[in-house]
């Protein structure tokens, strides 16, 4: 594994951002650069590097999907949410139509946010290519089916003309896949979820999302721990604070920040990447979301450095 | 209960052999002492066990729980808290949690907090957080516990709040030079 990139990071729900919070950042940049000149782009990018990432990018507002690139020339993406649109044009791109590929798809689950990418999925409507979709439900073909059928959606499943085949892994088991070792777990989540650790080359990635940690047995917190165990990156559901996620919001499905830190610490994880962010929150809040989480890890650390990312749609990380 | 001589390690033993001595008096509901260089608080900390005692004044129970409540350690704070949970229950009174001692609380023992509140709620009874350490400040702060319940600079502030009658027993129940 070499690098990931995220297409969609976003929780529930594709999000947009509107004109007025448009018109709020450029009000903002304007005024911090007040007296100064930029003659060249690069003095103008300069300041824009300076500025928070709230006010200069945005997190975006695509649903789950995740790249995760071997140096090989099949694709491999964990979950089909609405970023899997872009991700698909942009293998069209740089492929063109008669160039057939393979993709291997890693489902965590069968809610809405993560599987509506698929039918605006353009590759799966060119015969040729070959699409893989791995998961541990045994619905999970049924309600990819499902998702297309009549009313819900005009294009019938039976039009994507790629070669798609269904492949069950058993989950707590190590399975070998589109070239890596691969192991699901059960989380908890209405209908089920399961997270993926993913290992090849000395790099070990686990995808976690949509999955609530009810926090009340020590054993379930060590088996998460275990299956974190020296990560590289932890790509975790950090959807709602902790105080929401155990009142207000319990039995939602999701989990916090603060979860996500103890257990990447537990784990002696090396990276932790908030996901999954809730569409009511702003670019600021993110922001504030992941300071906050940085100084957790800062002021809880015992042993090495976590680092804390919060990922936005176009994000990459070299692995 | 007196310790037993032979189950009290001597200074410089291994921390396993610290943590063996303080879970097995925890168990026996005996009181851990300090040894060597730790005094008990600093050796209840060192282990990760926590350790709760309590007070009552009037209709307020405070509750001094000491040590790091992590995901190991919770359940013996949400051992400790039931019984007082009944009482505070019973009298609608309030539990009033002194934090002066706590060093660090992770998610789990959040959660205890909140389950906590819940109970106490229901039954028209209260919950009172106080004298947090800076670090623990700062983790309410994150996890917006401090949004959800009632954090106070000190346990007599909590009192003073809640209950007259309750403050003028604690007032009177303070060593005269710290009145």
């Amino acid at each position: 594994m070499k690098r990931i990139r995220f297409w969609g990071t976003r929780g529930s729900l594709p999000v947009a951002l509107t004109a007025s919070a448009v018109r709020r950042k450029i009000v903002a940049a304007l005024r911090g650069a007040s007296g100064r000149n930029f003659s060249t782009d690069a003095e103008a990018e300069l300041y824009v590097d300076g500025l928070a990432f709230a006010e200069a990018g945005t997190y975006g507002g695509h649903t789950s999907c995740v790249e995760i690139e071997t140096g090989g020339t099949d694709y491999i993406v964990c979950d089909l949410g609405s970023g899997l649109r872009p991700f698909g044009s942009a293998a069209l791109a740089r492929h063109g139509a008669s160039s057939p590929q393979t993709y291997h798809f890693f489902v965590s689950h069968l809610h809405w946010d993560h599987i509506m990418g698929l039918p605006f999925f353009a590759p799966a409507y060119i015969p040729g290519n070959r699409i893989l979709i791995y998961g541990s439900h045994s619905w999970l073909e049924s309600a990819l089916r499902r998702q297309q059928d009549a009313p819900s959606f005009p294009v019938d499943f039976s039009f994507l003309r790629a070669d798609i085949q269904f492949v069950y892994l058993e989950p707590d088991r190590r399975h070998s896949a589109a070239g890596l070792n691969v192991t699901t777990m059960l989380q908890r989540h209405a209908g089920d979820s399961y997270g993926y650790r993913f290992e090849a080359g000395g790099r070990s990635l686990v995808y976690t999302t949509d999955s609530e940690h009810k926090l009340d047995d020590p054993m379930e917190t060590e088996s998460y721990a275990a299956f974190f165990r020296g990560a590289d990156v932890v790509i975790f559901d950090a959807m709602y604070s902790l105080a929401d996620a155990v009142s207000i919001r319990a039995d939602w499905g999701h989990s916090s920040n603060v979860v996500g830190v103890e257990l990447c610490q537990l784990a002696g994880a090396r990276h932790l990447v908030l996901f999954h962010h809730e569409p009511a929150y702003s670019d600021q809040a993110i922001d504030a979301v992941l300071a906050d989480t940085r100084r957790l890890e800062e002021i809880t650390r015992t042993g090495q450095p976590l680092r804390v990312s919060a990922a936005y749609d176009g994000m990459e990380i070299q692995l | 209960m007196a310790a037993a001589a032979s189950d009290h390690p001597a200074p410089g033993v291994h921390a396993s052999q610290l943590e063996r001595y303080v879970t097995t008096r925890r168990n026996a509901g005996t009181r851990v002492r300090g040894v060597g260089r730790y005094n008990r608080r600093t050796l209840i900390a060192r282990v990760r066990i926590v350790e709760t005692s309590s007070r009552q004044f009037a209709d307020v129970i405070v509750a001094v729980p000491v040590g790091r409540v992590d995901h190991h350690s919770a359940p013996a704070l949400e051992a400790a808290l039931a019984p007082l949970i009944k009482t505070a229950c019973a009298g609608k009174g309030m539990l009033a949690l002194d934090f002066a001692g706590v060093d660090y609380i992770s998610s789990a023992g959040l959660r205890i907090l909140m389950v906590t509140a819940k109970e106490l709620r229901a039954a028209g009874a209260k919950i009172a957080v106080a004298d947090l350490k800076p670090v623990v400040a700062e983790i309410f702060a994150i996890s917006r516990f401090d949004r959800v319940l009632g954090v106070f600079p000190s346990v007599r502030a909590a009192i003073e709040q809640f209950s007259p009658t309750a403050l003028a027993a604690f007032d009177a129940a303070q060593p005269t030079a710290t009145r």
